[in-house]
């Protein structure tokens, strides 16, 4: 489904180009769940920004779908943002002047679908996700696990087939963040890839596959039998 | 699409309520400052204009002695006067349906121990329609009054305040240059307009006749020919001119002002084109002014809603939605700027009217252009800062963790 070859990515900062990606291939097939693991600095972030189609490689090639990602305009990279993948960040990254339904709605707005039908596939997203009554609240109104339920609803919307997750459980107290854990893994089995960047071993445990990364690389890449 | 991304900026304008007027006050004061200008010139116009065509004026020929038009103060010794007998003169012409004349002096005015100097204006029984005033007590002298020769006479409202402490004067004696005349009536001017209504403050009405005989050294300078329906007015004025200049020995002395009036018209035209532009300039200035400091603050807008925009841009908005959000936002900003100016602009026109009875009026097109111009002031003065809200990369948005 998604395939990295040899892919670099350099920022240039004040203080000489920074390589965060340093040549990474890695190959995710369809319906996989994946966790991405490292310390703080390995690169975690940006190699979900490219898998995102958030941002394009400095150098290497990048398929997503069949199609490399480098030929792609501004206007295809967002469309395939809006329909093929759903992001989850540690600080949910909520629009705060809009009620939960609202944030829900928005990447419905930019696909397109009329104001009916976003209404009722936001409502029943959050219905879901055991916030029908939470609707109408403000982020701000929320507590952290409600809100990261609320940001997973908004990643569903458009029904995408691959569910970027970087550090999802990061700004949530642990129990919270189990449910939020067992909320992606389940859908998962319903058929969405799905990737979580953590470094947290006990989340990462829980994928049947971790990848883990060391100063822009590879360094292992482990298929395992499935704990919890 | 289009709703959901009008109520997406209304929601981030009503977030801040102060900033959002401020940034519309320059729009809304350009705009409202175009609007009481537009009214004033509009409004003066239709006043000249009326005065123009007013049907009396479009049934009179006036005639002038020419001095009194020429470049240059009048040379008192020089102007012609009109004598008895050219109005007989007139009179005889086919198509004259009559001939009058109307005096205006300053002279004297004592009653009791009061006495004022006044504007006297004689002329005949329909004066009121020609000097704008009404008479509010008392009556207007008549035909036979002025064939009579009576000592009779009007003042107005504020002089038979100033001689006799009251607005009812009708009854009493005046003396005009020593001379006694009865009050029979009181006056209050019509005259909507600031400043003739100030000539009308202390006047004095009175028969023509009477005027010639208690002050027969004035001299006549303007000759008044009502014309019978369906004359040609200006054959017949070339004509009158040229019997007039035949019997005074002066190939150039008098004219007709009514044909100076229509020369006037074509003026008045061409000033309100010169101050329409000049007004459009400064009004242009005002709103390149407001414009700049709507592109001030959604440029700040644009710098704070970073995040915002990379969330967006995260969920699949493309650069053309960030740009038509802030676009929309700019552009709604300064159409309500420019909507409370009209709005503003016709309230002071309604306080002009109300305190001067000049007859200001807004336009339609002036309240719709201003709105519409606001309008693409917004869009051009949103279109850099919108610019670059979508030139934002996603990630530098969404980074800040
Ligand atoms: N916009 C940027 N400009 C310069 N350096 C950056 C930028 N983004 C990330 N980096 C650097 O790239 C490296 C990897 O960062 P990141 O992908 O955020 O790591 P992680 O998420 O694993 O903590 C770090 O050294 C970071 O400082
Ligand atoms: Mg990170």
């Amino acid at each position: 489904m998604m395939a990295l070859r040899g892919v670099w990515k350099t920022y240039h900062g004040p203080a000489g180009p920074v390589h965060a990606l340093r040549g990474i291939d890695l190959t995710i097939g369809q319906g996989e769940f994946v966790a991405i693991m490292g310390p703080s600095g390995s690169g975690k972030s940006t190699l979900m920004h490219i898998l995102g189609c958030l941002d394009v490689p400095s150098r290497g090639e990048y398929v997503f779908r069949g199609r490399p990602v480098h030929g792609m305009s501004h206007a295809e990279l967002a469309a395939v943002r809006n329909r093929e993948i759903g992001f989850v960040f540690q600080n949910f990254h909520l629009l705060p002047r809009l009620s939960a339904l609202r944030n829900v709605e928005l990447p419905m707005v930019y696909a397109g679908v009329d104001r009916r039908s976003r209404r009722a596939r936001a409502l029943a997203l959050l219905k879901e996700m055991g916030l029908a009554d939470r609707a109408d609240h403000l982020p701000s109104e929320l507590s952290g696990g409600q809100r990261q339920r609320v940001a997973i609803a908004r990643a569903l919307a458009n029904r995408p087939s691959l569910i970027l997750a970087d550090e999802p459980t990061g700004a949530l107290d642990s129990a919270t963040g189990r449910d939020v854990l067992q909320l992606l893994a389940s859908l998962n089995r319903e058929g969405v890839t799905l990737v979580i960047i953590t470094h947290d071993e006990q989340v990462g445990r829980m994928a049947p596959r971790m990848v883990r990364l060391l100063d822009g690389r590879v360094v292992s890449d482990e298929r395992q039998v499935q704990g919890g | 699409m289009m709703g959901e991304m009008v109520r997406a900026a209304w929601a981030s304008l009503t977030a801040h309520k102060l900033r959002s007027f401020l940034t519309m006050l320059g729009i809304l004061i350009g705009v409202g400052a175009i609007m009481v200008i537009v009214a004033l010139g509009v409004g003066g116009q239709a006043a000249v204009i009326s005065l123009i065509e007013s049907q009396r004026l479009q049934r009179t020929i006036q005639i002038i002695p020419t001095e009194l038009v020429r470049p240059g103060l009048p040379q008192p010794g020089q102007v012609l006067a009109f004598v008895p007998d050219d109005f007989a003169t007139v009179r005889q012409f086919r198509g004259v349906a009559r001939v009058y004349y109307t005096l205006y002096g300053e002279a004297n005015v004592a009653a009791g121990r009061h006495s004022v100097n006044v504007t006297v204006e004689a002329g005949p029984s329909f004066l009121p329609d020609i000097a704008h005033f009404v008479v509010t007590e008392g009556r207007m002298y008549t035909d036979v009054d002025v064939a009579a020769h009576r000592p009779v006479t009007l003042i107005s409202q504020p002089l038979a305040v100033t001689l006799f402490g009251t607005p009812h004067a009708t009854g009493r004696v005046i003396r005009l240059g020593g001379h006694p005349l009865e009050v029979i009536g009181v006056t209050a001017s019509t005259q909507a307009n600031l400043l003739t209504g100030l000539f009308g403050a202390n006047a004095v009405y009175l028969p023509g006749t009477t005027c010639r005989d208690l002050f027969p050294w004035w001299s006549i300078t303007e000759m008044d020919v009502e014309v019978q329906p369906g004359v040609d007015k200006q054959d017949l004025a070339r004509r009158i001119v040229l019997a007039l200049n035949i019997a005074h020995h002066d190939p150039d002395g008098f004219a007709d002002s009514t044909g100076l009036l229509a020369g006037l018209e074509h003026t008045v035209g061409a000033v309100t084109t010169v101050l329409t532009l000049v007004v459009g300039a400064i009004a242009g200035i005002a709103l390149v002014v407001g414009g700049v400091g709507v592109m001030n603050i959604m440029l700040v807008s644009v710098a704070e809603r970073t995040q915002e925009i990379g969330i967006r841009m995260a969920l699949g908005a493309t650069r053309r939605h960030i740009l038509q959000q802030f676009l929309l936002e700019s552009v709604i900003v300064t159409t309500i700027g420019g909507g409370l100016g009209v709005l503003c602009g016709a309230a002071g026109v309604i306080g002009v009217r109300a305190v001067t009875h000049f007859p200001a009026a807004v336009p339609w097109w002036a309240a719709a252009g201003s709105v519409v111009f606001s309008a693409a002031v917004g869009f051009l003065s949103g279109l850099y800062p919108a610019r670059q809200a979508a030139r934002l990369h996603p990630i530098d948005a969404i980074r800040n963790e």
